[in-house]
């Protein structure tokens, strides 16, 4: 499922499992991801909560919880004309520490807990600094206190000192926007950054993050469950559905001319501004079924307005449409349309 | 609270049969009949209970503690040769009791399994069940009688002057002491290292690149200490309770064994004043460790919102 | 077929399905086994070692354990296994009754403040947290010094100064159940204060009181081993497991006669350990939030990735 060869990729997961050990057994909860992302986009990973949104972005960091691991599958990270293959390298080895922080920043949604609350928050930030360069304490503070100018921390020199509970929630964000960032990585992963957030902040932030990917050149992976989002920031989309990447494209694409039965429920279900308001709100038919559930053909099946025997029988392929929009679907025709009838449900 | 306690024993002491007078004065000033009476007019001994009681502390505060009624020795006199032996004692397991605990916990916490976990998990099921003075009794029969390494009580032997030389003294009466804290603080360390280590910005510092035992160390161990600081403060009461134990098992000359002696005796005066002395170095120590929580928490520090 | 099914209905009432899940945890078991044996034999001392712990013969004072005195003999030439079970008698029963004493008034008195709370229970916090910051074992040395020694004065002392625990326990658990909606119910209902208190409340909280019991039973049997080796005690007319460890306080015994101490020891620490494991099984059997909680973790955990399914584990 990669892209072009001539395409610039930063990042390539190809075919990537992990399992989680639970009491009950194993859980199954990334099945054959494969995402190729362009040196300097920005991508958007959207799904419901439990898609596995987190668990991709906690893959590629080598962050999965002492219960996870990566089962098969690669990861390939296209820094400094190096090629790495993230997942052959130990968790919390030398090599992949170097990349993390330096290479890869991280950007959490919970910031309050996300923040050691006995550390100042200058130090926090510092503290990745002085991990990856060589450079003194005060030249380390110095450009703490810039890069908070830069992102526009209000009276940076004494915020260098306060703690995170002194901080507003967009603050909070900012700062760790700034742990992520002060190193300068080539690419940054945000965890659903502003979830937490009032409307206005959310904008902000992300307006910021926006910024950093033009100005500087910054590959962005975005996780979110809100599509509005996405139509802002987004070069590229990318919609999870329990484990299993369903449908990859440009924004417009997906957005605009969406091809998953999944991606389609997933747009009409987002209120919009100029709505009906006396118009039912779509909803996504039934509930996500537990990942220990579905093992066979389709994940989507129990759902999908649009579902056939063939969609579950074996596990459904990615096709790649033209303009490189893929889609996990097999009820699409040759043109990539779907059919025009659908098994009960509301009409298109 | 010292205060409830010592009137309780006060108004409890004179209900006992023994003339109060016997510890108020030196005891080998001649004493005639008329005399008698005379200084118990002046010692207010006539007076009404409550006065009495008020009289009795404002000899305390001043230092005079009267006399015991064991010996006749003033009591202040006694506290002073006895009080450093009980120092050195619960100070000693104190440190080292919090230190042990601490770095045990901490591995503990960090390596699940590991040897540590392991140890701790003994060491909680030894706590529970054997009692501390015990481990003392055994501690001397095996180190001191059978291997004669260490001298087999008291805190001093002839010739010996120096803290160095003294050492070996300390060593099980210590020891002793130590085991009876260590149980439960591994365990609470344990318990708050795991906990801490469930916490997101542990992730955070991961994701900076920190090498994993800078992590332990600045971000896991710095978030432990708090709630285990909370719980060393409660355990505190039961530090100077073993070592009325200890002092009993090891003979050491301390506090300890002189309330012991002083309970046998019915030496009110002298059971009085050390609890006084108890009440108040708790509630000196709990203050202080009140202190050293606020240092470690600045959420705490700043009246800012306690809420994680 | 449907007299069968009416036996079935019977016979599963909750005490015989606690009972069986008990039975079903190994180190519970084992626990009530050696409680259990240890008890029959303070009972019947004398019959298990054919001598009376008071017996002594003087000829064979400090003999080593051989057969015919399977833990030795005293100074006195009595036989220690005989004064060893027979001390039994007076620990157990002083560990058991200072717990039951201690757990009735706590519990009472945290019922009473928990339900009504106030000044009534402002006050008796005040108090409960008084007693509790100070050092047990001095607060029991000085009453001991005030009201004298002996098993009963012990029992009374061990229940004055450790009924903090159980107080604490079941006013926090009566503050949470205040809010419950049968109390309203039984309230709307105008039950009599005492009436919804014990009959309908407690009940509920029956469960970490019995835990309690078994936990303070194992301390007490400990508190008194430690005020008996001080002397301070149970006079040594009546043996008591404390008592006979008392001998420990001379060096020679320590060293030359170990048999006279090590074994009041052991069966200090058999019985604290059975006594202690009962209680963990019965914790395990009756917390009803544990079950629940732990049906709840393998629940979750199968729906949430990356969820630890071992919450906090101890």
């Amino acid at each position: 499922m990669s892209a072009s060869n001539q395409e610039d990729l930063i990042l390539d997961l190809k075919g990537v499992n992990v399992e989680f050990d639970v009491e009950a057994g194993k859980l199954h909860i990334l099945r054959d991801v494969s995402l190729s992302v362009p040196r300097g986009s920005f991508l958007c990973v959207v799904g419901e909560s439990g898609c596995g949104k987190s668990v991709t972005a906690q893959a590629i960091a080598q962050l999965l919880p002492n219960n996870g691991r990566i089962t098969s599958g690669e990861i390939v990270f296209n820094v400094d004309d190096e090629r790495i293959e993230l997942q052959s390298l130990e968790k919390f080895g030398a090599k992949m520490r170097s990349l993390r922080g330096a290479k890869i920043g991280m950007i959490f949604q919970d910031t309050l807990s996300s923040l050691n609350p006995a550390h100042k928050v200058g130090r926090q930030v510092a503290e990745a600094l002085l991990q990856h360069t060589d450079i003194s304490k005060e030249e380390a503070r110095e450009r703490v206190v810039t890069l908070f100018t830069r992102l526009g921390i209000p009276d940076p020199r004494r915020r260098y000192d306060a703690y995170p509970h002194e901080f507003s929630g967009g603050m909070r964000q900012r700062v760790m926007i700034a742990i992520a960032t002060i190193c300068e990585p080539d690419i940054l992963i945000a965890d659903e950054p502003t979830t937490a957030l009032d409307v206005t902040i959310q904008a902000q932030i992300l307006e910021l993050l926006k910024d950093l990917q033009k100005n500087e050149g910054r590959t962005f992976i975005l996780i979110t469950h809100n599509m509005a989002l996405v139509s802002e920031v987004a070069d590229h989309v990318a919609v999870m559905y329990l484990g299993r990447v369903v449908e990859h494209g440009t924004t417009q694409q997906v957005l605009f001319d969406p091809k998953h039965p999944y991606t389609r429920a997933l747009l009409k279900s987002v209120p919009a501004l100029d709505a009906d308001k006396n118009e039912e709100l779509k909803t996504v038919d039934g509930q996500t079924p537990s990942p220990a559930d579905v093992t066979r053909g389709c994940e989507f099946a129990g759902r999908c307005p649009y579902v056939a025997d063939i969609c579950r029988g074996e596990t459904i392929e990615m096709r790649t449409l033209p303009g490189n929009h893929q889609v996990r679907c097999v009820r699409l025709d040759a043109q990539g349309q779907l059919p025009i009838f659908q098994i009960g449900g509301a009409s298109e | 609270m010292g205060l409830a306690i010592s009137a309780l024993i006060f108004f409890a002491s004179r209900l006992s049969p023994i003339d109060p007078i016997n510890s108020l004065i030196p005891p080998d000033s001649a004493i005639d009949p008329a005399n008698l009476a005379k200084l118990r007019q002046q010692l207010g001994l006539n007076d009404n209970i409550f006065i009495q009681y008020f009289h009795w502390l404002k000899e305390m505060l001043v230092g005079n503690f009267g006399y015991s009624i064991q010996n006749g020795q003033k009591i202040s006199d006694i506290l002073a040769q006895r009080m450093p032996a009980t120092l050195e004692l619960v100070l000693s397991a104190l440190i080292l009791s919090t230190l042990f605990s601490l770095t045990l916990g901490l591995f503990a916490g960090a390596n699940r399994g590991g040897f540590a976990d392991k140890l701790s998990r003994v060491l909680a099921v030894i706590g529970i069940s054997v009692p501390d003075f015990f481990i003392g009794i055994a501690l001397l029969n095996v180190f001191a009688y059978r291997l004669g390494w260490l001298p087999t009580g008291q805190r001093i032997s002839p010739g010996e002057t120096t803290l160095w030389q003294r050492m070996p003294h300390l060593v099980l009466p210590v020891a002793t002491l130590t085991f009876a804290m260590l149980a439960v603080l591994i365990r609470y360390t344990r318990n708050s290292v795991l906990d801490t280590l469930n916490k997101d910005f542990i992730k955070t510092a991961r994701s900076k690149g920190v090498p994993e035992w800078k992590v332990l160390w600045s971000h896991v161990f710095r978030n432990s200490l708090g709630p285990v600081m909370v719980i060393l403060a409660f355990r505190l009461p039961l530090l100077f309770g073993g070592s009325v134990l200890v002092e009993s098992v090891f003979q050491w000359p301390g506090i300890g064994s002189t309330i012991v002696s002083a309970v046998t005796a019915s030496d009110f005066p002298v059971i009085m004043v050390i609890s006084m002395i108890v009440a108040t170095a708790i509630l000196v120590s709990s203050f202080m460790v009140d202190i050293i929580k606020s240092i470690l928490d600045p959420r705490v520090r700043l009246g800012g919102s306690v809420t994680s | 077929m449907s007299s069968k099914k009416l036996k079935v209905a019977r016979e599963d009432s909750t005490l015989r399905i606690l009972l069986r899940q008990f039975l079903k945890n190994p180190a519970g078991v084992a626990g009530l086994a050696i409680v259990t044996l240890m008890i029959l034999g303070a009972i019947f001392a004398q019959q298990v070692t054919g001598y009376d712990q008071a017996a002594f013969d003087v000829t064979a004072s400090f003999h080593s354990p051989n057969w015919h005195h399977l833990m030795g003999t005293d100074q006195l030439g009595s036989d220690i296994f005989a004064r060893v079970l027979y001390g039994g008698r007076a620990s157990i029963y002083i560990g058991v009754l200072s717990s039951l004493l201690g757990n009735l008034i706590g519990t009472f008195l945290g019922a009473t403040a928990g339900y009504i709370g106030g000044k009534f229970d402002a006050i008796l916090m005040r108090i409960s947290e008084l007693v509790m910051t100070f050092p047990q074992l001095i607060l029991v040395l000085i009453c001991v010094s005030l009201l004298g020694q002996g098993v009963n004065n012990v029992i009374l002392i061990f229940a004055m100064t450790g009924w903090m625990t159980t107080f604490r326990l079941v006013r926090g658990e009566f503050f949470s159940l205040r809010e419950e909606a049968f109390v309203e119910a039984d309230r709307a209902f105008g039950f009599s204060k005492s009436r919804i208190i014990f009959r309908h409340m407690l009940p509920n909280t029956l469960s970490p009181i019995v835990v309690a019991f078994t936990v303070n039973t194992a301390i007490y049997i400990i508190a008194e081993a430690g005020l008996s080796f001080l002397g301070l005690g149970v006079p040594i007319t009546t043996p008591t497991w404390g008592n006979l460890l008392a001998a420990a306080q001379s060096p020679v015994v320590v060293n030359q006669y170990w048999w006279l101490w090590v074994f009041p020891a052991i069966a200090i620490m058999a019985f604290v350990f059975g006594v202690n494991f009962i209680g963990d099984a019965l914790r395990d059997v009756l917390d009803p939030r544990q079950r629940t909680a732990s049906i709840k973790r393998t629940l979750l955990s199968k729906i949430i990735p990356g969820r630890s399914s071992k919450k906090g584990n101890s």
